[in-house]
């Protein structure tokens, strides 16, 4: 055990990311929970609380079966993981806290998890507690982490230390009203917070790295020394997979294809390739937000199983080649994919020429290659070999198929003498949750212990104590 | 002899059968061969069967280890923050915490005001800012690479207020550094790009952000070259420039804070270790602090000029590289075929014109400068073309020739020059005339000292001749034309003075012979060359009339013929070399025109080296003027590649 230096404390790690939550205990390799950071808020008069719970079971059944296994699943995980008896007994539920699921708050209610928010409620805005990175909605916030500690860890939140991850250009301010919320609302015993880009050079085994991570909202590049973010050489945009989506949504649009969610699919019969979907639709008016969010599942759906990166550069007549994928939409229209399928990735590496209708602050976004380049060439010439040494690749969106040899490619042709090693975790666990990951090698780390910070410094010093030790 | 089952006998143990089985194999049947036998015999397998034997079972009679869920403090907190582990269970309850040990800090040396205001006063500095400076190093353990990040004078409050947290000890930096405007918390999602910002200049994270490659890779300073360029900026950059603040931040580069903190501690080591029994510790500790600010500033400026090539740049390197590397591998084999091209011109001699009667006749004429009989035969050489002799390579061989044994190619076409140069007798003439005077010399001699040896035994019937020949030969052993045009004033007493060398006698036949048969032979492999080459002159196989003087002038146009055979070969060789060569030249696209005055240059150079075949060249004329342009051509051939050479 103290060869490895482990020394296992319970604690627990959080990572809200853009897209998804992920939750679990210090020490193991998956986290527990994983569900969508999104969150589901219904505007209702205090009393009218009737009813809901008829539409909800109704609902679910419309859920298409994959989201439901996905959920159900996640929740046998969790139940078994516990029962297991790893090295946490289950936990009672806090004894004052109330599992979060309809909490009624304000004059409103809140929905959290995969199964709660694609449910269709005719008022139900969905909203995303974060925005670049940032904590935007610290209500939100504070349903997701009342989601992740009671409903999905089940655990009593005064018995563990908790550690969460965050992005790099995070501000003091966020920082502390984090560690009021750690300390005041759950009374954790002991409180960190962790740079995700850090987190995943070290779930990569580096503690040097030039961190790219490519999630739903934005692409970042994030050099690390010794464990310290480089505050210089940091270098994002807002391209990440959401841009992507959209772009396959104007695609279609374009090729005058209506995406329709599942949760307005009464009835459906197949089609021959590329006729127009023959389908019976529900009256379930919905909220932009929610539709939009619903649309966008698919998207992403058919973004993940049908898009590929050119392996080296895009050459359209090599492209036109290569295999078509077929997809068929939720109404049943389908088709044979062919060029299509290579174009939308495209845009992480040329957005210049790829993305189509650019608002004016797309329009200025760069290739992923040169982010990486800029961010590297922005810090000290001696390290910059061992930046290009170590290009740790993280984030949900670098998933497609080719990408990271196509981003090896690109790295080698930009004119440098440096030596490109990539390290791109072929798990997609590994890769979706490199940041959660690292938090829980660190967190049962016996160095570790000694940077916590203990509600008694808390205490002493206020949610200021945040910035002084986690740096 | 005692088998093991003498043994088992003895101890009164049964035999075992198996044992028995084993020392006993059938017998090998007639009629079969052994090895056959070895193969489908009833025999014992030759692969060990071995029982598979299972690993112990768990030794459950060893008790479990009892582990424990119990709380510990940290002795590395100073707060007693209690977690919980498991833990085996301890004997000792007072056992220190497991990774207490690794706590490490670093050692910094420490200055107080005093001897701040004292000793360490620089005008580039304050106090505060020196301290400052002492803090991050304490904060991050000297990790330049953060320090130089996170290093922004004055800093932010909330900046100060960690470090001082953080470094609770240290002096503490003076109350009136001043705050800066903005607030974390107002900044807006993209502040943090402009944090860099105000670190190290907008212009930076403008130029890198937004900065094109290409543009940034060509100078040192990337950042300032493409802040410059027109490149649209992104929207990190155009943000970063809206926030930035407004106040310039002093920027410091990594060898000034580098330069400071070493200069600090070696000047504190100096003044804290006077003693001289610590002489040597301290001496070693001072180096150890050693920077040199300038030669670090020099060294990242060379390094950034190396990690910017172009890939064409770092091609021509590598390409020049190899080039340098295939050179010193095949400079021996290089000088070998040199050689070996020396030793083919100069066995010419071999083949040279028979009798010293005619060899005499022959240098007679020519400085006679009379029409004489040679120039019967000389005509067909007017005309010899051999297929793709014209081509320029072709007399790359020659010149190959013409660098040392041209003496060779002259004799027999000194002749002509008596004929075409009528009275002029040019040097070079002469020089043909002198090897034409002794041809008979065979001995391969190093080039140098070939042709002094040719001509130093002079028949008496020549002796004007072979004094003026001593003179043009020994010069263009010199290679210096301008020699050669010395003109036959005052023989060379240098090659005067040479030992007259062991003459080849022709052997006598004994008896009556045919003069047809005295012919020199030609290899066989050439034969049907020369032999098509003899064609194309409109000449028979053989000479009708063999006389003495026919034998011999035909004996010198076999040899010419072959020798010209094999120049050929050689040419083409070069050429096919000198393609390659300029290929590779063209591909590297440096300077061709520099390389290609380089590649005339060393064709002059060539030419003017090679004396003989310069002169022959002036002297025949239109013969072989082919020749004369291989000289240059060939000697041309390692211009570029010495030129590359010296380059490199
Ligand atoms: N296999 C895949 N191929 C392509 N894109 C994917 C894949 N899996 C997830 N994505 C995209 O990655 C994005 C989510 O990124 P991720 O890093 O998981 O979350 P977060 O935004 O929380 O960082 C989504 O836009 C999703 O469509
Ligand atoms: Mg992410």
């Amino acid at each position: 055990m103290g060869t490895y230096g482990g020394d296992e404390v319970a604690a627990l790690v959080l990572s809200v990311g853009h897209t998804w939550t992920q939750a679990g205990y210090a020490g193991e390799d998956t986290p527990k929970s994983i569900f969508p950071t999104s969150v589901g808020w219904v505007d209702l008069p205090a009393e009218a609380d009737q009813g809901d719970d008829a539409d909800n079971s109704e609902d679910t059944q419309m859920q298409d079966v994959t989201q439901d296994g996905a959920s159900a699943s996640d929740s046998n995980h969790i139940g078994k993981k516990d029962a297991d008896g790893g090295d946490v007994a289950p936990q009672p539920v806090g004894a004052g806290l109330v599992p979060s699921k309809k909490k009624v708050t304000k004059r409103g209610k809140y929905y959290v998890g995969d199964g709660e928010i694609s449910c269709w409620r005719p008022d139900m805005e969905i909203k995303s507690p974060m925005k670049d990175g940032l904590v935007e909605d610290w209500d939100a916030l504070e349903q997701i982490w009342d989601h992740a500690f009671l409903k999905r860890l089940r655990c009593d939140p005064t018995e563990h230390p908790l550690i969460i991850t965050e992005s790099a250009w995070n501000t003091r301010e966020i920082r502390e009203k984090l560690t009021e919320l750690a300390f005041e609302k759950y009374n954790f015993p002991a409180f960190f917070v962790a740079k995700d880009a850090v987190m995943t050079a070290f779930a990569a085994g580096r503690p040097h790295a030039l961190v790219v991570d490519s999630g739903g909202d934005m692409t970042s590049v994030v050099p690390v020394y010794d464990g310290y973010v480089l505050r210089k050489g940091i270098m994002r945009q807002s391209l990440g997979g959401d841009v992507l989506s959209d772009q396959v949504l104007q695609q279609f649009k374009a090729s005058d294809v209506e995406v329709t969610p599942q949760y307005l699919i009464a009835k459906k019969s197949p089609v021959v390739v590329g006729q127009k979907p023959n389908v019976v639709l529900r009256d379930r008016p919905a909220t932009p937000s929610f539709h939009k969010m619903m649309q966008m599942r698919v998207l992403h759906d058919f973004k993940e199983s049908v898009c590929q990166v050119a392996e080296s550069t895009y050459n359209e007549q090599n492209i036109s080649t290569r295999p078509q994928k077929p997809y068929e939409l939720p109404d049943g229209y389908n088709f044979n994919f062919g060029t299509e399928r290579f174009k939308v990735p495209e845009i992480m590496f040329n957005p210049k020429e790829f993305l189509k209708n650019p608002t004016p602050e797309q329009e200025n976004f760069v290739g992923l290659p040169k982010l990486i380049f800029n961010s590297a060439q922005s810090c000290d010439i001696d390290f910059r070999p061992t930046l290009f040494g170590n290009v740790v690749l993280t984030g949900g969106n670098t998933l497609f198929p080719g990408f990271a040899d196509r981003l090896h490619w690109e790295l080698n042709s930009i004119p440098h003498s440096y030596k490109v090693k990539l390290h791109a975790p072929g798990n997609t666990v590994e890769r979706k949750c490199g940041s959660w990951l690292g938090g829980s090698i660190m967190a049962s780390l016996g160095t570790f212990h000694q940077l916590w910070i203990s509600r008694k410094e808390y205490d002493e010093s206020g949610s200021n104590i945040v910035n002084k030790k986690c740096v | 002899m005692a088998t093991g089952n003498d043994v088992r006998e003895i101890f009164q143990l049964k035999a075992s059968d198996q044992v028995r089985r084993v020392q006993k194999p059938e017998r090998k049947p007639d009629g079969i061969s052994r090895e056959l036998y070895g193969l489908i015999g009833n025999n014992v397998s030759t692969v060990a069967f071995n029982n598979p034997t299972y690993k112990p079972k768990l030794n459950v009679s060893k008790k479990a280890v009892n582990w424990t869920w119990r709380p510990f403090v940290n002795p590395s907190r100073d707060d007693d923050l209690v977690l919980q582990h498991w833990e085996k269970t301890r004997t000792d309850p007072n056992e220190e915490y497991r990774f207490y040990k690794f706590n490490k800090s670093i050692n910094l040396i420490s200055f107080s005001p005093e001897e701040y205001t004292s000793h360490l006063k620089d005008p580039d500095w304050t106090m505060e800012e020196t301290s400052y400076l002492w803090d991050l190093c304490r904060r991050f353990d000297l990790r330049w690479v953060v320090i130089q990040d996170r290093y922004e004078w004055p800093p932010q409050e909330a900046d100060r207020l960690a470090l001082q947290y953080y470094n609770g000890n240290n002096l503490v930096i003076s109350e009136n550094a001043p705050n800066v405007t903005k607030k974390e918390g107002e900044d807006t999602p993209m502040k943090d790009a402009s944090a860099a910002a105000s670190g190290s200049g907008e212009s930076f994270v403008q130029a890198t952000l937004g900065g094109d490659t290409s543009t940034s890779t060509g100078a040192t300073n990337a950042a300032t070259a493409t802040a410059s360029g027109s490149n649209p900026p992104t929207a990190a950059a155009s943000t970063s420039k809206a926030v930035v603040s407004n106040t310039p931040a002093k920027t410091r580069s990594m060898e000034d804070l580098k330069h400071r903190y070493y200069t600090i501690s070696r000047i504190l080591t100096k003044i804290r270790m006077g003693d001289a029994s610590q002489a040597v510790e301290k001496a070693q500790l001072l180096s150890s602090m050693a920077y040199d600010k300038n030669r670090e500033i020099e060294r990242k400026k060379n390094l950034e000029i190396l990690n910017t090539r172009t890939p064409e740049q770092i091609e021509e390197e590598e390409a020049l590289y190899l080039e340098a590397r295939r050179i010193d591998q095949n400079e021996k084999k290089i000088t070998r075929e040199r050689e070996n091209l020396l030793r083919l011109l100069n066995t010419r001699d071999i083949y040279g014109p028979g009798g010293p009667t005619s060899a005499g006749l022959a240098g007679q004429v020519g400085v006679a400068g009379g029409g004489g009989p040679g120039t019967g035969i000389i005509i067909p050489s007017n005309s010899i073309t051999i297929p793709s002799s014209s081509s320029p390579s072709a007399s790359g061989a020659a010149g190959g020739a013409g660098g040392s044994g041209h003496s060779s190619a002259n004799g027999p076409l000194s002749p002509s020059v008596g004929k075409g140069g009528a009275g002029t007798a040019t040097p070079g003439g002469a020089s043909g005339a002198a090897s034409g005077t002794t041809p008979k010399k065979r001995k391969k001699a190093p080039k140098g000292s070939v042709q002094a040896d040719d001509s130093a035994p002079p028949t008496p019937t020549t002796a004007t001749s072979g004094a003026n020949a001593l003179k043009g030969s020994s010069s263009s052993n010199h290679r210096r034309p301008s020699n050669a045009s010395d003109g036959p004033g005052g023989p060379s007493s240098a090659s005067a003075i040479l030992p007259p060398p062991a003459a080849k006698k022709e052997k006598l036949t004994p008896g009556a012979y045919l003069r047809s048969q005295k012919m020199t032979p030609i290899v066989s492999t050439k034969q049907q060359r020369v032999q098509s080459a003899l064609v194309t002159l409109g000449l028979p196989f053989k000479p009708a009339m063999p006389t003495a003087t026919v034998m011999a002038k035909w004996d010198q146009v076999q040899s010419n013929i072959v020798t010209l055979l094999d120049i050929k070969k050689q040419a083409d060789k070069l050429e096919s070399d000198l393609k390659v060569v300029k290929m590779r030249r063209g591909s590297l696209g440096s300077g061709s025109s520099g390389s290609s005055s380089s590649l005339t240059g060393s064709a002059a150079s060539g030419a003017g080296g090679a004396t003989g075949g310069a002169s022959l060249g002036s002297s025949v004329d239109g013969n072989f003027g082919v020749k004369r342009e291989g000289t240059g051509d060939e000697s041309g051939t390692p211009g570029p590649v010495k030129k590359k050479k010296r380059k490199d």
